[in-house]
């Protein structure tokens, strides 16, 4: 029996394999390795740094890159080298923690394109998925890290060439991830381009804080509102309202009754690992106390 | 092999070829379907942008014939589009936009799809800001609304809207945008993507200076109410070009829906008998959304209601106004529990019908309390002192 949806169902699946229906995503742990692997590269002869992409595909064309390693390359005018072998076994090392990671594609840490790019694309192109090709102006020529993906496709009549074809890239950050470079972000600001991490209580206090100067942010708007400095938007006012909805009306009283008793587990819970921070750091210095 | 860099950045394309060869070897396809004869004495004297220009409008012809794989199109395609450099600035775009056409001759239902697809690739080769790549959308757009894509091709009217800032599109440029994305979602499961380009389109018109606005915001009226998950009317309300349909019976209607109760739809109703099904509405998906909407009128501001009023004023029995309630809170219109005992629905927060300068002041008391909260906490938790335990070194 023939099935009339057949026809259609082939066409779909052969949609999924195009290359052109490829979202990249990227976690920012990949990108820190990418412009780590451009820091350490060595400085006499190298002018970019290229690696393997790893992460997984969902069915429907969107790769999430989460991890990344260099591997060794030489080139010149006329030749480029990639070492193979190195390229491999790191998969595989890498494969053993993570079994349900793949090469997702390449990075090179320059913006251009150039003939060479063609060769390593061809190297990788050996695999499944069809790679994707990730450049990282790590020069930052525009004045900030351009990040660009490429696929890519042919061209041309008897004779085949290729074009690297843009596709859309989004940063995607798990919730640690977030934290962790919204804590980056505040070194820029500092002189010495260090940011203490905070212990319990402080980084409690911090996170209070910050939420203090968003509600003032939003005060502040709604009060041009309502003074008509503003034109008054009521898409926005809906989602305040929304916002507000969320938080529970108690009344200040109660509201300091809650709070006091969950900030009074928070400081037992800190004491505690406190102390059993000093305890294990006592007993490792008591083992290094020679027995006589 | 030579690399070549097209007038756009993001354009790079390698092949071993001159571009002279490259237009060379096109024309030889073209020789082998018969479409030009191989006289080459003559075409020497040819420039090379002549030449390129003859081998895209008769490239129409090869894409017409159906008898090349998709992947051999797009490899043809983009050889042409790679070539695009050697053109001076001025006739790009109509080159493009050329050769956007050559890529669809021969679209029927059945290749409509793959064809859409041969756009988004040369979209794609361009940076979305510039004139260019508002050139292939044009022929996307279109070439959608032939063939009835709405399913393939996605919209986000935010984007567009921001896209054709970038196009310093013209007023009349946008309105023919927007009546295309209105017409192509028209008849798809995303029918508010139409309502919201309708929406736009619409709200383009500042005065009288269009004739058929009328029958526009009858269409968009009538959208907005057959819209199953639309709730909130009034900021139709606010539109300039809805504004002067004030004498109208399809303003009268609007805002009855955007705040009036269940009894002035009734009214509305017997006044004009007929009028809803001249416009193809139906009466009771109608009466139904107007009790949720009576619905959240009677709870706004309050925090319980009894039954007995509700009943009288949405004019129905106990279990259907249970089972309003709870469609109430499936729409995520209302958060709220029924107490049967007391016969009473307990609100904790409804969505607001209408938003104005009383919504503005809830919202500001709001947040002034909340910070109140959280200030009054931050000195309290500063008062805490912690034991100096553990490792103070660093």
């Amino acid at each position: 029996m023939r099935c009339p949806t057949l026809q259609s169902n082939i066409e779909i699946s052969s949609m999924e394999d195009n290359v052109h229906s490829i979202e990249v995503y990227l976690h920012p742990v990949a990108a820190f390795a990418i412009i780590d692997s451009h820091e350490r590269r060595s400085k006499d002869n190298q002018t970019r740094v290229i690696g393997s992409l790893l992460g997984t595909k969902t069915p429907d064309g969107v790769y999430e890159i989460s991890s990344a390693y260099p591997v060794p390359h030489s080139e010149s005018e006329e030749e480029v080298a990639i070492d193979m072998k190195y390229e491999q076994s790191m998969y595989q090392l890498y494969k053993t923690i993570n079994p349900t990671d793949v090469v997702l594609g390449w990075y090179a840490t320059n913006s251009t394109i150039k003939m060479h790019s063609v060769l390593i694309h061809d190297y990788y192109s050996k695999r499944d998925p069809p790679p994707v090709y990730l450049t990282f102006d790590c020069k930052m020529r525009s004045g900030r890290l351009d990040i660009k993906a490429y696929v890519r496709c042919s061209l041309g009549v008897e004779t085949k060439g290729y074009i690297f074809s843009p596709i859309p890239i989004k940063m995607a950050y798990y919730d640690p991830e977030r934290a962790a470079v919204n804590l980056l972000r505040q070194s820029i600001s500092t002189d010495t381009n260090e940011t203490p991490i905070k212990t319990g209580l402080e980084r409690f206090e911090n996170v209070l804080g910050s939420l203090e100067d968003s509600i003032d942010g939003l005060l502040a708007y709604v009060e041009k509102v309502k003074s008509g400095d503003i034109p008054a938007d009521s898409k926005i006012g809906r989602l305040l309202m929304e916002l507000v909805s969320k938080v529970p009306k108690l009344d200040p009283n109660q509201f300091d009754k809650i709070m006091n008793n969950t900030t009074q587990d928070l400081l037992m819970i800190v004491y505690l690992t406190n102390l059993t921070k000093t305890q294990l750091e006592l007993g490792e210095q008591v083992a290094h106390i020679p027995s006589n | 092999m030579t690399e070549i860099l097209g007038p756009i950045k993001s354009f790079t394309a390698f092949i071993d070829l001159t571009e002279g060869a490259q237009i060379e070897e096109l024309r030889k396809l073209l020789i082998e379907n018969g479409l030009i004869e191989a006289n080459e004495e003559e075409d020497e004297e040819k420039e090379p942008l002549e030449r390129l220009i003859s081998v895209i409008n008769l490239m129409r012809n090869v894409f017409e014939k159906q008898d090349k794989t998709i992947q051999e199109l797009e490899s043809i395609l983009l050889s042409i589009a790679s070539l695009l450099h050697i053109v001076p600035k001025e006739s790009s775009a109509k080159l493009l936009s050329d050769l956007c056409s050559t890529a669809l001759a021969g679209t029927t239902p059945s290749n409509a799809r793959q064809r859409l697809r041969l756009l988004d690739l040369l979209f794609y080769q361009f940076d979305v800001k510039s004139r260019m790549a508002s050139v292939v959308f044009w022929h996307k757009l279109k070439m959608s609304v032939q063939y009835g894509l709405g399913s393939q091709l996605v919209i986000d009217i935010d984007k567009l809207k921001k896209w054709m800032v970038n196009w310093s599109f013209s007023i009349d440029e946008k309105q023919r945008a927007y009546k295309l994305v209105w017409e192509l979602y028209k008849t798809t499961d995303k029918k508010s993507i139409s309502c919201r380009a309708l929406t736009e389109l619409v709200s383009t018109y500042d005065s009288d200076n269009e004739e058929n606005i009328s029958t526009l915001v009858t269409e968009l009226v009538v959208m907005a109410i057959s819209d199953p998950d639309r709730y909130i009317f009034s900021d139709l309300l606010d539109i300039e070009a809805v504004k002067l349909q004030y004498s109208e019976k399809i303003y009268q209607l609007l805002e009855v829906f955007s705040s009036g109760m269940y009894g002035s739809f009734l009214k509305f109703c017997d006044a004009n008998p007929g009028y809803l099904d001249q416009l193809g509405l139906e009466y009771e998906h109608c009466k139904h959304k107007i009790q949720v909407l009576t619905l959240l009128s009677l709870a706004e501001g309050e925090s319980e209601i009894p039954f007995a009023s509700c009943l009288t004023e949405l004019q129905i029995d106990i279990d259907s106004f249970e089972q309003l309630v709870i469609d109430a809170i499936r729409y995520k219109l209302l958060s709220a529990r029924i107490d049967h005992v007391n016969e009473k629905v307990i609100i904790t927060n409804c969505v607001r019908r209408t938003f104005g300068l009383n919504e503005w002041n809830l919202i500001h008391d709001s947040l002034l309390s909340w910070k109140n909260n959280i200030s009054h906490f931050r000195s309290n938790l500063k008062s805490f002192q912690l034991l100096p335990v553990g490792d103070q070194k660093t």
